[in-house]
């Protein structure tokens, strides 16, 4: 590994949402970072935007933090919101065929799911 | 006096003895006449002289003689002194006759000038007290009384009233304050007798006026008099005056009081004359000053502070009230009140016309009132007054103004008053001036009322005529609804229309209403917004006590209890549409601005609702005809009878359709239907999966299926009852359902339901005919659909039966294959590929297409393939093998100008032989970049040409150049000649020089059209790659996950998958590797290890530790990663052992 990170999780907090840009990839090595960071900021907004579109690879192990994600934002009355576009192809395809895409709420794009939290008001 | 001495003669001398005692006797006897008189005088001096001649003389006549001389002396003295007595008692007479007379002058002077001092002081006094005080003063000091009072007559005669009192103790001044004039005491008197009346001493006054003993010690008992009051021959009252002791009163005394009396009645008379010429003048200037501040007064207010600062002092009543009639005419409302305290106050707020009081009867009456006593205040109200302090008198004068009476005002007063013409002139003048400036007020008032009202009407107007047409029924509803309630100052309220089946009346808008109150209700019901709308009369309620009796249950959503209530019924067009209420929680009266106002609201909103529903049904049809034409165009380009349902599932339920919507279908036998159900989420149309139900069974869909008619059902209990079995599956798509029968060519082949959510109202005939035109089209095109899809299906099969998707993995070549079915049509079954490995080392290609569609085309194709594969494995000359496949097609149906291109390839000499039967050139993508069309050996189709040779041609492939056959599907342009076609496909290959061979077959496949009428077969071959493993030991780290995926990419870059594939490839990997880092090395390290390969078109990948696993647990995500690998790699295997794990999967190539 070079010193590059293998993933970088950006936060963008914003009035009624906390925005995360997830950009390369997530496997075993971060997956564990990724659901700490996560975790720490579910309940800072009503809503939170996880943003995949820069997001190359992801598997069980970046699912699995997904769904304890999803888990606890319901618990605590957030609203969890993936932004999965269809150039990520890694992810969709993983999402589609674990059935995910019926469980998460996927928006197309940033400005999909930044509509839907405007509009809740 | 007589002085006669008498010396007494001592012995010496004779003179001295006689002369001494004889002159002697003369001093005294002169002396005692002197001072007795002559008689006295003359006696002493007889007596004495005698004494002597006697004595002294001896009898001597001497001594008589000096006796005589003595008497003589004595009688002459006492006579002169006599005369000088009586000259001086003379003069002592006149004298004391002058002091007398000088006393009585300076007296008579001293009462002048008291008069006229008396009389000064009185000309400059200008009230009665000062003429009480100068009188009193002058009384006191001329008369030196101890006491004095002035008493005036009362108005009418019978008493007197004390204007001044002084020297009397304070006690007694006050019990005498007043009195009848028959008291019997000296006043009287002097009243009566119009004259001077005096008592000199306490005896005479007790006598006289035994009445003053009753008064006890304080009264001055002595002297008395009194005297009238005298102002021309009108008596005005009396003077009294008092004295300490006894006193005689001369005339002069007497007829001093008369002229002081006069002066004093005179005084008084011109003090009061003054007095009320400057009351007059104040009064004057009082009403002056009063008109003026009313001229300026412009609300009820300022008329009020103008009454209580100015009338009610001007007036001098005790209390009064200005009151202005009601604007229902009905009551007098309190303007101003003063002296009645703030209870007395309240109750006087609002007196009803119809009450006792007098102001009421005033009003009544249109006349002033005037009670000047007690009694005529009693006789006619006996309960005004009385309560308020025993006013003694009262007045009450209407305020009359252009339009009538308008007002009142009314005063009490704590005496008995004469009303006389200038009590009466002042109080009507009073009056005008409040009724102009209370008339003023009112209309003031109304006039800003109805500028205020006239201005939001036109706020109004110009709101809705702004209001964007595009605004809904709603918004309009609520603006309208605001804009009343808040000029009218309602508490509560609601705009409602009529729904469309006249049967319910639909609350639009409402304003402070409870939650939850009924948004609709039938329109029979009671209340004021449904009694406005069917009566199409304005409901007005003024009274909480009205609202009871009218509305005794309340009404639906203005609420049980109401003050004031107002309906007002909405039409639009001469129709009624609505109505507005509004509920007020203080009763009032509404004038008729109001009224108009709220009509002009109604107007308004009649419009606006009406302009906003004809946008809003304007919209919908639009709608419809938009949703229809999407669905006919959808149709039109549905191909099989999943293309068809979604279309039409889709417009069922996109644009304000339902929430989901199913189609159910009969097969073929009639016996059961395939139900697909839909449902819209997030935008997009989900499907779910289809399910059977019998033809007989008892739910909605089949019902609706066998008896061709459509079924509305409106709710979970009409389901529950009337479909009872129905399926869950389909209940969980929606509440209420309408469902239509599907028919084609005039028989039942199905069903379609759309769903909608709990609550909605049956569809409107518009969409339910816009739902039937869905059925409609979806029974053409479902039948369409089934036609294709039994031919295509049948075309299909055979097909795959013909021309495997997947060539045998070949030893020799690379290979990869495309095929690609039209788009479009049922054009399907011409082209085919196949390639057959030759025992003598060659390798056959052949790519043909059949002219020709359906079954008969993949019949065709399917023997002339065959009988390809027999000629290649012989002959080793393509020219030859056209020749007897001509024969061949001549005989085979549908083989007819069908077209081939046959090569035989010599991949240890890379020679290539080829002929081409009508077919487009092969394509050439050389290692160097470049690439080129194998345009020799080309003929007609087959079936033309018999036994006429046909050409064939001789190329030599470089090595690494890759061979590309293919149909004209992928070259052919509807708007472009096939030479561009060519073009296209050789600059294509030239940009994917050098790329795996799936890459260049996928990017060739990518010229095609989208949309295509012919189908397209391609086959890539390219040189044989050598067997490449890749091969990775790594520690059993996620950190070492990165770099293999990445080298991993790199490898399978090279083995000719598709960019799908070899991710999931790379997924699988991982996730295996993963896996065992997990699990595989617990408390210690260890190795994993990767090895892929590819072979025979297959690419094998192993991935295995040493370790010794844990059995994943149920929520370990690891088991979600195993299950995701066996989803994405069909081929996988895990081996576990005691000294490790290996997963082994694998993919096809091609």
């Amino acid at each position: 590994m070079t010193g590059r990170e293998l993933a970088t999780f950006e936060f963008e907090p914003r009035e009624r949402a906390t925005v995360v840009r997830i950009r390369g990839e997530v496997d075993l090595s971060n997956a564990e970072r990724l659901h700490d960071e996560l975790s720490s900021r579910v309940g800072e907004a009503p809503w939170l935007v996880l943003d995949l579109s820069g997001c190359d690879y992801l598997d069980s192990a970046g699912l699995s933090v997904i769904v304890m994600i999803h888990a606890r934002s319901r618990a605590r009355g957030v609203r969890l919101r993936i932004v999965v576009p269809t150039s990520a192809a890694t992810v969709d395809r993983v999402l589609a065929i674990t059935g995910m895409d019926g469980v998460l709420q996927v928006d197309r794009s940033i400005d999909e799911a930044l509509a839907l939290v405007d509009a809740a008001g | 006096m007589g002085v006669s001495v008498a010396l007494s003669a001592t012995e010496p001398s004779p003179f001295t003895s006689r002369g001494v005692p004889g002159a002697l006797g003369v001093m005294v006897s002169v002396i005692v006449a002197l001072l007795a008189g002559p008689l006295a005088g003359v006696v002493v001096a007889l007596v004495g002289g005698l004494a002597f001649a006697i004595l002294v003389a001896d009898t001597e006549l001497g001594g008589f003689v000096a006796a005589g001389v003595w008497a003589l002396s004595a009688l002459l003295s006492g006579m002169i002194a006599d005369r000088f007595r009586a000259a001086g008692r003379e003069r002592d007479v006149a004298h004391a006759a002058e002091r007398h007379a000088r006393q009585a002058a300076e007296s008579e002077s001293q009462r002048l000038s008291n008069l006229q001092a008396l009389t000064a002081r009185l000309a400059t006094a200008s009230t009665v007290p000062e003429v009480g005080d100068a009188l009193v003063d002058s009384v006191t000091s001329a008369l030196g009384a101890t006491a004095a009072g002035i008493a005036r007559l009362s108005a009418d005669g019978r008493e007197f009233v004390t204007i001044v009192a002084r020297g009397f103790a304070p006690g007694l001044i006050e019990r005498w304050s007043r009195f009848p004039v028959d008291t019997p005491v000296i006043l009287a008197d002097a009243l009566s007798r119009r004259s001077v009346v005096t008592v000199s001493d306490a005896a005479e006054a007790l006598e006289r006026y035994p009445m003053l003993a009753t008064l006890g010690p304080e009264y001055p008992l002595g002297a008395q008099a009194a005297a009238p009051l005298l102002a021309g021959e009108t008596i005005l009252g009396v003077i009294g005056i008092n004295f300490d002791r006894a006193r005689r009163f001369t005339p002069e005394d007497e007829a001093l009081l008369l002229a002081i009396g006069r002066q004093c009645g005179q005084a008084i008379e011109r003090a009061r004359l003054f007095e009320a010429e400057r009351r007059g003048r104040e009064r004057a200037l009082r009403l002056r000053e009063l008109a003026s501040a009313l001229a300026a007064a412009s609300t009820p207010g300022e008329i009020a502070d103008i009454a209580s600062d100015r009338v009610y002092p001007l007036l001098g009543g005790r209390t009064g009230i200005v009151g202005a009639v009601s604007m229902d005419g009905e009551a007098i409302e309190l303007v101003s009140e003063e002296g009645f305290g703030s209870e007395g106050a309240e109750s006087i707020e609002r007196i009803p016309l119809s009450s006792g009081r007098p102001e009421a009867e005033v009003v009544r009456t249109d006349g002033p009132l005037f009670l000047g006593s007690p009694e005529a205040m009693r006789s006619r109200y006996p309960d005004v007054g009385q309560p308020e302090g025993g006013d003694q008198a009262w007045a009450g004068v209407p305020l009359r103004a252009s339009g009538g009476t308008i007002g009142v005002l009314s005063v009490s007063y704590a005496e008995a008053q004469t009303f006389e013409d200038r009590e009466i002139g002042e109080l009507e003048t009073v009056a005008d001036q409040l009724a102009l400036a209370l008339e003023r007020s009112m209309l003031q008032r109304s006039r800003d009322e109805a500028v205020r009202l006239e201005a939001r009407v036109e706020r109004v107007k110009a709101v809705s005529e702004a209001m964007n047409p595009k605004l809904g029924v709603y918004e309009v509803a609520t603006a309208i609804l605001a804009e009343a309630a808040e000029a009218l100052g309602a508490a509560a309220g609601g705009l409602g229309t009529v729904t469309a089946d006249g049967r319910n009346f639909e609350f639009m808008s409402t304003v402070g209403v409870v939650e939850g109150t009924a948004a609709r209700v039938p329109v029979e019901t009671r209340g004021p917004n449904t009694d406005a709308f069917r009566t199409g009369k304005v409901v007005r309620i003024e009274h909480a006590e009205d609202w009871r009796r009218e509305y005794p249950k309340g009404s639906p959503l203005l609420g049980a209890d109401a003050e004031a209530v107002l309906g007002v019924p909405i039409s639009a067009a001469g129709r009624r549409i609505g109505a507005i209420g509004l509920r007020f929680d203080r009763e009032r009266s509404f004038s008729p601005d109001e009224l108009r106002f709220v009509g002009a609201l109604a107007e308004e909103a009649g419009e606006a609702l009406e302009r906003a529903r004809l946008f809003e049904a304007e919209q919908r049809a639009l709608k419809r005809a938009a949703r229809l034409q999407d669905v006919t165009a959808r149709l039109s380009r549905a191909v099989t009878t999943e293309d068809a349902a979604r279309a039409i599932l889709r417009a069922a339920t996109g644009g304000g359709g339902g929430e989901a919507a199913a189609i159910a279908l009969a097969d073929d036998e009639g016996r059961s239907l395939r139900v697909i159900p839909g449902q819209m989420s997030r935008g997009t149309l989900r499907l779910r999966p289809p399910f059977d139900l019998p033809v007989t069974d008892h739910g909605a869909l089949a019902h609706v299926y066998r008896s061709g008619r459509a079924q509305w059902v409106e709710s979970e209990a009409a389901w529950t009852d009337r479909f009872a079995e129905d399926l869950e599956t389909l209940r969980v798509l929606g509440t209420c359902m309408y469902a239509v029968p599907i028919v084609a060519r005039g028989e039942p082949i199905g069903a379609l339901a759309v769903f909608f959510g709990e609550g909605s109202p049956e569809p409107s005939s518009q969409d339910a005919e816009l739902i039937r035109s869905f059925a409609q089209q979806a029974g053409v095109a479902l039948e369409r659909a089934r036609t294709y899809e039994v031919e295509h299906e049948a075309a299909v099969t055979l097909q795959r039966n013909l021309m495997p998707e997947h060539l045998a993995p070949e030893p020799r070549v690379e290979v990869v294959s495309r095929y690609l079915p039209a788009t479009r049509g049922v054009h399907v079954g011409g082209d085919w590929y196949d390639l057959v490995d030759r025992p003598d080392g060659a390798v056959a290609l052949a790519v043909g297409d059949i002219a020709g569609h359906g079954l008969p085309a993949a019949a065709a194709m399917g023997q002339v393939r065959s009988a390809w594969r027999a000629l290649a494995l012989s002959s080793s000359d393509p020219a030859a093998i056209l020749g007897s496949l001509d024969r061949f097609a001549a005989g085979v149906e549908g083989a007819f100008f069908s077209t081939i291109l046959t090569m035989l390839f010599d991949p240890s000499t890379n020679e290539l032989r080829y002929a081409s039967a009508g077919h487009p050139p092969a394509l050439v993508i050389d290692a160097d970049r470049t690439s080129h069309l194998l345009e020799g050996g080309r003929s007609v189709p087959l079936g033309l040409t018999f036994d006429l040779p046909r050409p064939q041609a001789l190329e030599v492939l470089m090595p690494g150049a890759v061979l590309v056959l293919y149909t004209d599907g992928l070259i052919e342009r509807r708007d472009e000649s096939l030479d561009e076609g060519l073009r296209r496909l050789g600059d294509a290959g030239v940009r994917v020089a050098g790329a795996p061979l799936a890459e260049v077959a996928d990017a060739l496949l990518g010229l095609v059209a989208e949309d295509r009428h012919d189908d397209v077969a391609l086959l890539a071959v390219g040189p044989k790659l050598p067997a490449e493993v890749f091969r990775r030991i790594f520690p059993a780290d996620a950190e070492q996950l990165a770099a293999m995926r990445s080298e991993l990419r790199a490898w399978l870059d090279r083995s000719g998958l598709s960019p799908e594939t070899k991710e999931d490839v790379v997924l699988a990997c991982t996730e295996a590797a993963a896996n065992a880092i997990e699990h595989a090395y617990i408390g210690r390290d260890g190795d994993i290890r990767v090895v892929g390969e590819s072979e025979n078109g297959w690419l094998k990948i192993e991935v295995s530790d040493d370790g010794r696993w844990r059995d994943p647990r149920p929520d370990d995500s690891r088991g979600r990663g195993l299950d995701l690998v066996r989803t994405l790699i069909g081929d996988i295997d895990v081996e576990r052992g005691e000294r490790g794990t290996t997963v082994r999967m694998r993919v096809g190539v091609t």
